[in-house]
């Protein structure tokens, strides 16, 4: 498998990033490899959290392991059907809508080369338009949250953790029709 | 409704109507939806697969466009009445040939249909005359907004609508024109145009859609990507392509013209002395003559049959219809022999003699 990052060399190391419970993995070459150091930096310093900077995260953890090699790296089996990403690939068909968590890392190359796009861009679900949100939304959002800390866009986190906020503070409310 | 009488129901789609000159057929959009409660296709088992359809019908009968729909479950049909459906433009071969519990609902018109368990819980389908792919969607977009709103669609934020196929996920749409190119055909410029089409993520395929070959110079225009781009915008795009292609056509037809009158005249009288008067028609032949006169029409020639004639024609001579019209099964040859005395009884009181269709 190549690296996620530069998409050139061979994969060694997965990178794992963990922003409270979302984790995150990456397959890097040796290359890409954040350095400890850089890491390190990614969590807020007492002295910052004094001086108003606002924490974003109550803990960053990252870990490094061995990439698994190309046979076992898909994912799965699927929680929600028991398929496979090998049996995917054979019959070129998802087994219910969970897969697309499941195997989200490779369905996001799949889905870029089908489409060239990695991004819905059109309808919502109508009983979603009034009601809240659903958990899917919030995993999305959290993995963006871990990924924007990541690259230190401190802003960006900002902005997402208030939404986060916000749809927490809605899932509170009674449910509507969204599980009707 | 009695799957019977659909031999003699004129479909909407084949009115005829807004045809671009007699360049297009119809216009048709579909939507890929799944219920998040159920496995998809290739997991779900029969009970799945029955509890699917009954949500579908309930939400189907609580929508203000298809209440009054007729639903035909598969099974239960004869492979001749699937047929049938198919060359309606109603199901798709693979529902048609597919195992498992599955069925289509449509309205008397037509014009608005859902598949039941084929690739995807639901298909959903508006098909309309000549070239209204904005309306088609417009029909299949209200019919979704009423089944979404009582159906848990299996949906996120980041992909859109989840599909069993990752080829239609994010808006499942799927947005197609049938469309006549005789011309461009005679003039060998329809690999250029498919090329074209190609680098805007646009695909040309046969009549019956994927997978089938072009037959009488009819050719389906659809959207290749369902990720990224806005409903209304590919069906602005599908819309302003035909345009251009109607445009391309009909300047390859007047070039025709212009260099050999003689030779297209006289073609497209052939084909149309051979429709009115030939005694065994085969299903290919029958294809390719309809398209002269298809043409004849197009350029002017030929006053006295219709867009909307050409198009029941070309349904009710299908293997079939000939066949539940006939109220049996026909060998091959029977077939071409009753074809041809449809057609030809068709062409005697075509509408411009006053007589109509019945």
């Amino acid at each position: 498998m190549k690296c996620e990052i530069c998409h050139s060399n061979d994969a060694t190391t997965a990178y794992t990033h963990i922003v409270d419970d979302a984790k995150k993995t990456l397959l890097l070459c040796a290359n890409c490899v954040p350095k400890s150091e850089r890491s390190e930096r990614a969590e807020p310093s007492e002295a910052q959290a004094q001086q108003h900077v606002p924490v974003l995260v109550k803990k960053v953890k990252v870990e490094f392991g061995t990439a698994p090699s190309p046979e076992t790296s898909a994912a799965g089996p699927c929680d929600g059907c028991g398929m496979t990403y090998e049996q995917f690939k054979k019959v070129g068909r998802l087994g219910c809508h969970r897969c697309y968590a499941v195997f989200g890392a490779q369905l996001e190359r799949l889905l870029k080369r089908i489409h060239g796009a990695d991004a819905h861009c059109g309808k919502g679900r109508i009983d979603e338009r009034a009601a809240p949100r659903p958990a899917e939304a919030l995993d999305e959002l959290r993995s963006e949250l871990s990924k924007a800390v990541e690259r230190e866009d401190f802003e960006r986190a900002a902005q997402i953790r208030d939404r986060i906020r916000t749809i927490e503070a809605e899932g509170q409310r009674p449910v509507g029709e969204a599980e009707r | 409704m009695n799957i019977g009488e659909l031999v003699g129901n004129r479909a909407q789609w084949l009115s005829g109507e807004a045809d671009g000159d007699g360049i297009v057929v119809s216009c048709r959009a579909r939507l890929a939806r799944n219920i998040s409660t159920a496995p998809f296709a290739p997991k779900a088992t029969v009970d799945d697969q029955e509890r699917i359809i009954e949500r579908v019908l309930n939400a189907a009968q609580h929508s203000r466009h298809m209440c009054s729909a007729s639903f035909f479950k598969m099974n239960a049909l004869q492979e001749s009445e699937r047929l049938l459906l198919v060359e309606r433009h109603l199901v798709s071969p693979a529902l048609a040939e597919s195992k498992g519990q599955r069925g289509v609902l449509f309205n008397r018109d037509e014009a608005l249909s859902i598949m039941i368990n084929e690739e995807d819980h639901l298909r959903l389908q508006a098909i309309l005359p000549g070239l209204q792919a904005q309306g088609a969607w417009n029909a299949v977009d209200a019919l979704d907004d009423d089944l979404g709103s009582s159906l848990p669609y299996a949906h996120t934020d980041r992909w859109g609508f989840l599909t069993a196929c990752p080829t239609n996920v994010g808006t499942g749409l799927r947005v197609s024109v049938l469309i006549h190119l005789p011309a461009l055909v005679l003039t060998e410029d329809m690999e250029r145009v498919t090329r074209g089409l190609m680098k805007m993520a646009f695909t040309v395929r046969g009549f019956y859609g994927e997978g089938t070959n072009p037959v009488g110079n009819l050719f389906q225009i659809s959207n290749q990507s369902t990720l990224g781009v806005e409903e209304g915008k590919i069906v602005e795009m599908l819309t302003t392509i035909t345009q251009q292609i109607i445009a391309c056509e009909k300047d390859a037809q007047d070039a025709l013209l212009k260099e050999a009158r003689s030779q297209v005249e006289d073609k497209i009288w052939r084909a149309y002395g051979l429709l009115s008067h030939a005694r065994v028609l085969s299903s290919q032949e029958f294809m390719n003559l309809l398209s002269a006169v298809r043409l004849g029409r197009s350029l002017g020639l030929v006053k006295t049959v219709d867009s909307s004639f050409m198009n029941h024609l070309m349904i009710i001579t299908q293997p079939s219809h000939l066949q539940m019209e006939r109220g049996g099964e026909l060998a091959p040859e029977e077939r071409d022999i009753y074809r041809a005395e449809r057609v030809r009884s068709r062409f005697a009181t075509r509408p411009a003699d006053g007589a109509g269709l019945p």
